[in-house]
C-alpha cells in the first residue's frame, strides 16, 4: 500500500518536472533570426525614470528611443542589438527644470546628446510560451561613461496576425526592463546640494521598447 | 464688521486656500505646466506616460503667495488692535 502511494507520488512528481522543464526548454513563437527594429507604430517608445529625494520625487521620461536589435526566437540567449536614447528628450512637466536636467550641470545633452544600452550577453533566460523573461548584461553609457550593467527583462513576442497587422506587420516584440542606476557613478555631480536633497543619488529607470520584424 | 478685519480674515483664509489648492495639486516644489498621464496598451498590456498640458501649482509660487496674504492679514489685524487700543484710550474716564 505504501509502495504503491509512493510509486503514484513519484510519477506525478517526474511529470511535473517534465512539463515545466519542457516549458522552460523551448524557444518563443517563430524561427530564424529575427530583426526587430523598435518603432512607436507598435507601442510607445520610451523611458521612465524617477528621482525619489526628501525634499520632493520628480517623475520624467525620454521620449525618443530608437534601436535594433537582433533575435533568434528558438534561442532566446542570442539577444543582441543597441538602444539608444536622445537626452534632449527628458521631460519633467516643468520647461525650466527640464532645461536644467538639459544643461552642462546635469546631463549636459550638447556633449553626450545620447544614452545607449548595447547588448553583449543573456542569461537566464526562461521562456513561457511567447513570454521570456532573462537577465541581459551590456554597456551603458550615460554622460560619457560606460558601464557593464545587468538588468532583468521580460519580452513578449506576438507572432504576425491580422490584429498584429493593424499596428505594424511582421511579429511585434515588447521589452520591458527595471533598473537603477547611481548618478555619481555617472560623472553627474548637479548644481551643489542638489543630489540627496532635491534629486536621489540613484535613479529608477523603467525601459519600454516596442518593435517589430516587419519593418 | 471693522472692515480692515474684514479684509485681514479674508486674506487668511485666501492663504490657507492656498495651502490647501498646493496641497492637493501634488505638493510639487516646482510648478508643472504638463502632467503625466497614464495610458494602457491593451495589446502589451503595458502602461505608458502621455505629457498632456495642465497646471500643478508649486511651492516657489505657492508659498510667496501664501506668505504676502499672511502678511497683508498681520498688518491689517495689527492695525485693527491700534486703533482699538486708540479708541480705548481716547475714551478713559477723565
Amino acid at each position: 500500500m505504501k509502495s504503491t502511494t509512493t510509486l503514484k507520488a513519484s510519477i506525478i512528481l517526474a511529470g511535473m518536472m517534465t512539463a515545466s522543464i519542457s516549458a522552460y526548454a523551448q524557444g518563443l513563437p517563430g524561427s530564424g533570426q529575427k530583426t526587430i527594429t523598435l518603432s512607436n507604430d507598435v507601442g510607445k517608445n520610451q523611458f521612465e525614470w524617477l528621482s525619489d529625494a526628501p525634499v520632493e520625487k520628480i517623475k520624467g521620461t525620454a521620449e525618443t528611443v530608437k534601436g535594433k536589435l537582433t533575435l533568434d526566437p528558438q534561442n532566446s540567449s542570442s539577444l543582441r542589438g543597441t538602444v539608444v536614447v536622445a537626452v534632449s528628450t527628458m521631460k519633467t512637466g516643468n520647461s525650466t527644470r527640464d532645461n536644467h536636467l538639459r544643461g552642462a550641470d546635469w546631463l549636459d545633452a550638447e556633449r553626450y546628446p545620447v544614452i545607449t544600452f548595447t547588448v553583449t550577453s543573456v542569461s537566464n533566460t526562461r521562456v513561457n510560451g511567447g513570454r521570456m523573461t532573462a537577465n541581459v548584461t551590456g554597456k551603458f553609457s550615460l554622460h560619457g561613461v560606460e558601464k557593464t550593467l545587468t538588468i532583468p527583462i521580460e519580452l513578449n513576442y506576438i507572432p504576425e496576425s491580422d490584429k498584429t497587422r493593424e499596428r505594424a506587420p511582421g511579429d511585434l516584440v515588447s521589452i520591458t526592463a527595471t533598473f537603477t542606476i547611481s548618478l555619481k557613478d555617472f560623472n553627474i555631480s548637479g548644481s551643489r546640494g542638489t543630489i540627496g536633497s532635491k534629486v536621489g543619488e540613484t535613479i529608477k529607470i523603467t525601459a519600454k521598447l516596442f518593435g517589430s520584424t516587419g519593418a | 464688521m471693522n472692515k480692515k478685519r474684514v479684509i485681514a480674515l479674508g486674506a487668511l483664509v485666501l492663504a490657507i486656500g492656498v495651502g490647501i489648492y498646493w496641497w492637493a495639486s501634488g505638493a510639487s516644489v516646482w510648478t508643472m505646466t504638463e502632467v503625466p498621464v497614464e495610458t494602457k496598451d491593451e495589446l502589451f498590456g503595458t502602461t505608458s506616460i502621455q505629457w498632456e498640458p495642465g497646471f500643478r501649482l508649486g511651492l516657489e509660487y505657492a508659498a510667496p503667495a501664501a506668505g504676502g496674504l499672511l502678511v497683508i492679514a498681520g498688518v491689517l489685524l495689527w492695525m485693527v488692535r491700534r486703533d482699538r487700543r486708540r479708541t480705548a484710550g481716547t475714551e478713559r474716564p477723565g
